[in-house]
């Protein structure tokens, strides 16, 4: 089993978009795959027209003794699942706070699915919490989704900063350039710079294309209605590279 | 869940009948195939587990799902392969390889027709329930042998949605009227193609009664071990798997040993005429086992050497695998001999006839069965007592691999005759004696791979040389053998003790006794 987290300290970059789309990409070539919604917005959970209600709330997800097997829906798509949001996760920092070895909870929550699932992807709401940091401990893989803007760089470099002090090393951060409109010259140029200073960057860039923001009119995933659009062909590509770095 | 279909129900009053329960998303009927997997020895149906490739318009897919609710384990687009390393890295694999290790897998039976996909939906136009239809149905293990199948749908579930899909099924019984599938696909095409799911196994099953002649016993016994023979006889010619040979020696290594342990028995004309063949057989299929030995086991020679040394091996792989394919060729030829073939037309010739209308067996066939396994597994295991408590730290290698002849013999005897005894005891006793047998079986096996390597690295001048780096390797590989080889002898005070535990002579005094 292998956890991904599409994360951002900043919203509205593409997180939810990358979430939905890899992980329908990841079901269709057959891997058994779960998107967890830990957005109380519950946009994952909307794209895919499932209920944003977990029964019990956060407190008996996190707490409960069914664990998150009882909570677990099927979508649309055989072999991809969702774990839905649900409003009570706005208080996840709160309850996770109260618990023992709080940024340890996540890991030890999601331990029992690795029998179930070959790919989990953590959909994650913005803001750098303690929600955050357990996702960070129990992740493999941190996507980052960074539109090319200095405001996007420099939530980048929070990021790799709270790695360092927080002693993260088992995470593998892979930043990706989203909502690219190569019109504009300053998308261009930190496209073009910013792989020279992290080369850990990945190489496929998600444009910024209308048929991204139909997916919330469609409430489908992008390859599901449009799949041969750049956008499209562009996750495609970035699944493949991601899958690269899990082999290696 | 699989329902019946009947023929009057056309698919569009079915689609409209639907239409009038729930919300339906329904897809274009689709051609395609549906064909189930497994090894030869139907180790996927042990586990109960089925591997299904479905081929829709063209595009397979590959899917392990459990036999009874359906649910998924893995899947992966695209064929099945032949053994579950040639599938792409992930989950699927890896369950697969842990449960077939080197079996091949084999298209055993398949349908074909027309599939129907519908998608039962809630107010949010979300899918809660799944249905599958299958109209215009053959069933095929071949290109020779189809069957038409009934029209069949089946319900199957969304997670987390286990109301609406009861709500579903009691529509179907209920407000349809269909008839559940007595049984499932899966089932019927297997009985379709004439297979009996689990119909062979590698391990020996005699049942008997305490009673019975000996005579009729290991006639018994000689014929199953005949059938096993035959029926990894062509996996073996062909080389479809390792596991063929494997089975097809064992069969015949039993053979022997039945021959030997209960010559007195039978008729003596009977064991000098087919124990010298039976001989024979142990020994051209020596080389080729020997080779497959060597192969399975390469990556655990890799693991010995450093990794820089390791892919020098490959030189050495490329060579083994060069002398297997000759060996292989050699041993079909062998295999289809008038020799061969007339050994086992005349043993099964010989077994055909009981030993009630055979004349030439001796009175001592007679023996109830029980008196005569008593006395069988007695003498041995008291030998195997015998010989393990004689072996210390500084006995020669030779009296290690007598031992090991001699509880390959008690293994047998317990195994033949297994059924006449309580199961608890004589499962720990060939535990207990596995156990030794591992132990005695890796010490050899090691002396012979050193030795064989040994061959291959000085071969003479018919083969071109192995390159320098690759013969250096090998003999790091013949110091890391000899090392291990050390280790495992040591171990062998601690597992022979565990096998001769105090327990052993009082249960021999207690169930192989004289009189049964």
């Amino acid at each position: 089993m292998k956890i991904l987290a599409t994360y951002n300290i900043k919203g509205g970059v593409g997180k939810t978009a990358a979430a939905i789309n890899l992980a329908y990409l990841a079901a269709r070539d057959g891997a058994r795959t779960l998107v967890w919604d830990l957005d109380p917005q519950g946009a994952a959970t909307f794209y895919f027209r499932i209920k944003p209600k977990v029964k019990g709330g956060s407190e008996k997800l996190l707490g409960g003794k069914n664990g998150l097997e009882s909570s677990i829906k099927g979508t649309d798509y055989p072999q991809l699942d969702l774990l839905p949001a649900d409003f009570s996760y706005r208080h996840l920092d709160i309850l996770l706070d109260s618990e023992k070895k709080p940024t340890k909870r996540f890991k030890k929550l999601l331990a029992p699915l690795a029998t179930s699932y070959d790919y989990i992807f953590l959909d994650c709401p913005p803001s750098i919490s303690l929600v955050s940091e357990a996702v960070f401990r129990a992740a493999e893989i941190l996507l980052v989704p960074i539109i090319p803007t200095p405001l996007s760089l420099r939530t980048l470099e929070q990021i790799y900063a709270f790695e360092q002090d927080e002693g993260l090393e088992d995470l593998k951060i892979l930043p990706f350039f989203s909502m690219v409109d190569r019109r504009k010259s300053l998308h261009r140029e930190i496209v073009e710079s910013l792989p020279q200073q992290r080369p850990e960057v990945l190489e496929t860039e998600i444009p910024y294309a209308s048929e991204v923001e139909q997916m919330g009119i469609r409430r489908l995933p992008l390859a599901a209605y449009s799949p041969h659009c750049r956008a499209a062909l562009a996750f495609a590509e970035l699944w493949r590279e991601i899958q690269d770095h899990l082999i290696s | 869940m699989e329902y019946l279909l009947p023929e009057i129900l056309t698919p569009a009053s079915l689609h409209d009948q639907l239409c009038s329960f729930a919300p339906l998303k329904a897809e274009l009927p689709r051609e395609g195939c549906l064909c189930y997997f497994d090894s030869f020895d139907w180790r996927l149906f042990h586990q109960g587990l089925i591997l299904e490739e479905e081929t829709l318009d063209g595009s397979p897919a590959l899917r392990l799902r459990r036999l009874g609710n359906g649910s998924l384990l893995g899947s992966v687009v695209g064929h099945a392969p032949d053994f579950a390393e040639d599938l792409p890295p992930g989950a699927l694999r890896d369950t697969l390889k842990e449960i077939l290790e080197d079996r091949r897998l084999f298209p055993l039976a398949g349908v074909q027709g027309l599939f129907q996909r519908f998608s039962l939906l809630d107010d949010q136009q979300k899918t809660v329930a799944r249905l599958v239809v299958l109209t215009q149905a053959i069933g095929a293990d071949g290109p020779k042998n189809r069957w038409r199948l009934s029209p069949r749908l089946r319900s199957e579930p969304v997670r987390g949605y286990d109301r609406e899909l009861r709500k579903l099924d009691r529509f179907l019984r209920s407000g349809l009227c269909l008839e559940t599938a007595p049984e499932e696909l899966w089932h019927i095409l297997m009985g379709g193609a004439g297979r009996s799911p689990g119909d062979y196994s590698s391990k020996p099953d005699f049942r008997f009664d305490p009673a019975q002649p000996a005579g009729e016993a290991i006639r018994a016994i000689f014929l199953q071990l005949l059938d096993s023979m035959e029926r990894n006889l062509d996996g073996t010619i062909r080389d479809l798997d390792s596991e063929f040979l494997h089975d097809f020696r064992v069969a015949i290594r039993r053979t022997r040993a039945a021959l030997s342990q209960f010559k007195g028995l039978m008729p003596t004309t009977v064991v000098e005429r087919f124990h010298p063949e039976f001989a024979w057989l142990g020994t051209i299929t020596t080389p080729v086992r020997d080779l497959d030995v060597h192969l399975l086991g390469f990556d655990g020679y890799r693991n010995l050497l450093p990794p820089k040394q390791s892919s020098d091996l490959a030189p050495l792989r490329e060579r083994l695998m060069a002398h297997q394919r000759t060996a292989q060729r050699q041993l079909a030829e062998e295999l289809a001999s008038p020799r061969f073939r007339k050994i086992l037309a005349d043993w099964r010739a010989w077994l055909a006839k009981p030993p009630f209308v055979d004349l030439s067996w001796p009175e001592s066939a007679a023996l109830p069965v029980a008196k005569v396994a008593n006395a069988r597994i007695r003498r041995i295991l008291r030998r195997a007592l015998r010989e393990g408590a004689a072996i210390d730290d500084g006995s020669p290698p030779e009296d290690l691999h007598e031992l090991r002849k001699t509880c390959k013999k008690l293994r047998y005897l317990l195994e033949f005759f297994q059924s006449l005894y309580p199961h608890d005891k004589i499962s720990a006793l060939i535990r207990s004696l596995k156990e030794l047998q591992d132990n005695l079986g890796e010490f050899q096996d090691l002396e012979v791979h050193a030795q064989a390597l040994r061959a291959i690295a000085m071969m003479p001048t018919a083969e071109p040389p192995l390159p320098p780096e690759t013969l250096l390797a090998i003999g790091q590989l013949i110091e890391r053998l000899r090392e291990h080889q050390q280790q495992v002898r040591t171990e062998f005070a601690a597992r022979f003790a565990v096998f001769a535990a105090p327990g052993k002579r009082r249960l021999v005094r207690q169930h192989f006794r004289k009189e049964p």
